[in-house]
């Protein structure tokens, strides 16, 4: 018996069809993200993660009914993201049947926001998530990027995780944005300089092509993986992915 | 058979209602005392998130603790979930906080040097607590469910497994604590049995069709 890693599918849903892209660019839709997630949990999925990907352009949270149509199928944790930047629309989503909100753009812009969420709702619905890249000119070498990658904050990577996660932050999400839908790898440097830095759970997403990149990131300290494309295109399965990884001596949770 | 959750206004009282559906229930949702009439329920669900401090505060404040206390003492079947199932016992450590005293347990911080929360899938294993046979029908022997918790009934000593009312523990990062608690009609899980997958489902189907 053991502590279980995770095993995290990822939908990115734009106007309730699911779409990925590769480095956050030339989307392709996958259809509706209820089937899609019930088909996730059914094969296994630990968790749900949903992105309202144009809730925050177009300045709204996201989308309620989406959100409680995939609650009605999937019986693991959904986290939610897109467009929080509020209370009023934490609350909403966490009513809608999402378990956990993922705060992105609005938190370097508004950090008591993850206190006030977290001191009604529990540390454990406050995810932080975090869009970096490579930045030679910053202390950690890394750079946080806000709205969906496209925007450069002036936030060191490093000293933005240590300073918001104490803040109220239950978890957090790594997306690196140099290797995001590449398929050739997780930042592992990036990865191992959070690992130290913080306590909570570490998510790790961007750039899972193959089960050896998972086994990688969970041996230095990821919680979870966040899958897309690699489940996405059908190349594998969850149930497939939890059995190699199994295999290869993580523990995985088999009994879906 | 009447099933009702007990609402204090915590945010996941949704997806309790969306997985008792799922088996085939149609809850009752209770926000308050007045509108419970105790009587009319077979069955409690208590489920919980957040601060042990300030659930209890609303508990209080909507008249639900004498509620819960009458069920429980009328031998009705009452299911605590994760900070529902805390509440049972008999104080907090988080914001030092006296409980209902329905289970003999105190809560207190889960000390570990792995990650808090801890949070994610972790196996049970059962104990020999009279009402574990009724808990665990259908499961497997090393069956999973989702945790997310900082705070856990400990044990006193080492052995969680010898206290009456442990059905099952779990270990984290080294520590041991009551993944279920069952004393007679009252039962709790400190995971949520509600996003449990269908683990989760089953041990709330083992509840509602408790005879």
């Amino acid at each position: 018996m053991a502590h279980k890693k995770r095993i995290i599918p990822c939908l990115d849903v734009r106007a309730g069809v699911v779409t990925k892209g590769v480095a956050f660019q030339n989307n392709v839709d996958l259809g509706d993200p209820a089937p899609l997630a019930k088909k996730y949990y059914e094969e296994g999925a630990d968790e749900i993660v949903i992105y309202d990907i144009t809730a925050s352009p177009e300045k709204r949270p996201p989308d309620a009914h989406t959100i409680a149509r995939i609650a009605a199928g999937v019986f693991v944790p959904i986290s939610v993201g897109g467009g929080i930047s509020s209370f009023a629309d934490a609350a909403h989503t966490i009513k809608s049947g999402a378990e956990k909100v993922s705060l992105n753009s609005i938190a370097p812009k508004k950090p008591e926001l993850i206190t006030e969420i977290s001191n009604h709702f529990g540390v454990q619905a406050v995810v932080l998530s975090i869009d970096v890249a490579r930045d030679a000119s910053m202390p950690s070498g890394y750079r946080v990027f806000t709205h969906g990658g496209r925007t450069a904050t002036a936030l060191d990577a490093l000293a933005w995780v240590t300073r918001a996660i104490p803040l109220g932050a239950g978890e957090l999400c790594v997306n690196s944005i140099d290797e995001d839908g590449k398929r050739a790898g997780y930042d592992l440097t990036l990865l191992k300089m959070l690992r130290a830095a913080v306590h909570v759970p570490i998510i790790v997403s961007g750039g899972a092509g193959t089960i050896a990149h998972m086994d990688e990131a969970l041996r230095l300290g990821a919680d979870a993986v966040l899958v897309a494309s690699i489940v996405h295109s059908g190349e594998h399965t969850i149930a497939g992915l939890k059995a190699a990884l199994s295999a290869l001596g993580h523990a995985m949770r088999m009994d879906f | 058979m009447q099933v009702a959750i007990v609402d204090y206004g915590a945010g996941n009282l949704g997806s309790v209602v969306r997985a008792l559906a799922a088996i085939g229930t149609t809850p009752h949702v209770v926000t308050d005392a007045a509108g419970a009439k105790a009587g009319h329920f077979d069955k409690l669900v208590f489920p919980g998130v957040g601060a042990a401090g300030q659930a209890m505060e609303q508990v209080r404040a909507r008249g639900l603790d004498d509620l819960l206390r009458e069920h429980a003492s009328r031998g009705r079947p009452l299911l605590g979930i994760c900070v529902g199932m805390q509440i049972l016992g008999e104080h907090s450590e988080e914001g030092d906080t006296a409980c209902l005293g329905l289970l003999p347990f105190r809560i207190s911080k889960l000390r570990v040097s792995a990650p808090i929360p801890h949070m994610g899938w972790n196996s049970l294993s059962w104990s020999a607590n009279p009402e574990s046979a009724k808990l665990r029908r259908g499961l497997g022997d090393d069956a999973n469910v989702y945790y997310v918790h900082s705070y856990c009934a400990q044990p006193r000593d080492t052995a969680a497994a010898t206290e009456a009312h442990v059905a099952a523990i779990t270990e984290y990062g080294g520590a041991s604590f009551a993944g279920v608690v069952a004393l007679g009609n009252v039962w709790g899980t400190q995971f949520h049995a509600e996003k449990s997958g269908k683990t989760g489902l089953q041990i709330l189907r083992n509840f509602v069709e408790l005879s």
